[in-house]
C-alpha cells in the first residue's frame, strides 16, 4: 500500500488513512479539521503534515510571531491611515487651506500603490487558499 | 520608514524647492522696493536647507529656516523719489537680478528633479507589484 503524502492521519473523525482511492474508507475530512483550519490556519488541520517534512505543522510567523491574518489586518489598519491622510489632503484643497499640491498627490499615489499591494497580496493568498481547497485528498 | 519612503523623500524635495521657488520670487518682487536712507533695505531672502538622516529619520531634506541678507543696501541718487532725502538719495535693495534668474532656474529643475524621481519611483513599484498580478 502506498502512503499518500496528503493523507491526514489523525483526527477522531474517519480520515484518509492512506492511497488515493481506498474502498470502504470514507474520505469526508472531519468537521474538527476543517473548524481547524478556519480558526487556525490550513497547516494545523492534522498533525501529519506532509510526510518526511520537517515537522512544520505550525501557522508559519514571522520573527516577531505574528501570522498572516494578523500581517493582513494590520496592512489594511496602514491603508485606511494612508487613504484618510489622502482625505485630508483632498479637504484642503478644496478648503484653499493645502500649502503644497504636491503633497497632496503624493499621498493619493501612495494610498493607491498601498492599495493594489495589499489586494494583490489578499488575491494572491485566496488564490493559493483555493489552490489547496481544489487539491483532490 | 515605510514601504514607499522614495515618494515621501523625494516630496520633501519638492518642498524645499517650492520654498526655495517662493524665496527668490519674494527677492524679485521686491528688487526695485526703495526705502529712505535711514531704513534698512529690503533683505535678501535665502532657504536654509538641511538633510534629514535617512538611518533614524525619514529621509529627504528639510527646511531649517530662512536666512537672510544685508539690509544695508545700497544708495541710489534719485531726487524723484518721495523718500529721497536731502541729498537726493534712496536706499535699494542689493539684489542682483541675474542672480535672481539663475536660482529660479536652479530651483526650478530642482522641483522637476523630485518630480521625475517620484514618477520613476512609482513605475517601479507599479512593476513590482505586476510581479503578483500575472504569475
Amino acid at each position: 500500500m502506498t502512503v499518500n503524502p496528503l493523507a491526514l492521519t489523525t483526527g477522531t473523525g474517519v480520515g484518509v488513512s492512506s492511497g488515493y482511492y481506498n474502498n470502504g474508507v470514507s474520505n469526508s475530512v472531519p468537521a474538527e479539521n476543517i473548524a481547524g483550519m478556519l480558526t487556525n490556519g490550513v497547516f494545523t488541520a492534522g498533525s501529519a503534515g506532509v510526510a518526511g517534512s520537517t515537522g512544520a505543522t505550525q501557522v508559519p510567523r514571522t520573527a516577531d510571531g505574528s501570522s498572516f491574518a494578523d500581517l493582513l489586518s494590520s496592512s489594511i489598519g496602514q491603508l485606511q491611515g494612508l487613504q484618510s491622510t489622502a482625505d485630508t489632503y483632498a479637504q484642503q484643497a478644496a478648503t484653499g487651506d493645502l500649502q503644497d499640491v504636491h503633497d497632496y498627490m503624493i499621498a493619493a499615489n501612495e494610498a493607491k500603490l498601498a492599495t493594489t499591494a495589499v489586494v494583490t497580496i489578499k488575491n494572491k493568498a485566496v488564490e493559493a487558499f483555493n489552490e489547496i481547497m481544489r487539491m483532490p485528498v | 520608514m515605510s514601504t514607499f519612503d522614495a515618494l515621501r523623500i523625494s516630496g520633501s524635495g519638492m518642498t524645499l524647492h517650492r520654498k526655495y521657488l517662493d524665496a527668490v520670487s519674494d527677492n524679485i518682487a521686491n528688487i526695485n522696493t526703495a526705502a529712505a536712507p535711514g531704513q534698512e533695505a529690503f533683505k535678501e531672502r535665502f532657504i536654509v536647507a538641511q538633510a534629514v538622516d535617512y538611518g533614524s529619520g525619514t529621509g529627504g531634506v528639510r527646511v531649517a529656516g530662512a536666512a537672510f541678507g544685508s539690509g544695508e543696501g545700497k544708495l541710489v541718487y534719485s531726487p524723484d523719489n518721495p523718500l529721497a532725502d536731502d541729498e537726493g538719495y534712496v536706499r535699494m535693495p542689493d539684489i542682483d537680478l541675474g542672480t535672481q534668474m539663475t536660482n529660479l532656474l536652479i530651483a526650478q529643475r530642482g522641483y522637476q528633479a523630485n518630480i521625475s524621481a517620484i514618477s520613476r519611483a512609482t513605475d517601479a513599484y507599479q512593476a513590482a507589484l505586476s510581479l503578483g498580478k500575472n504569475l
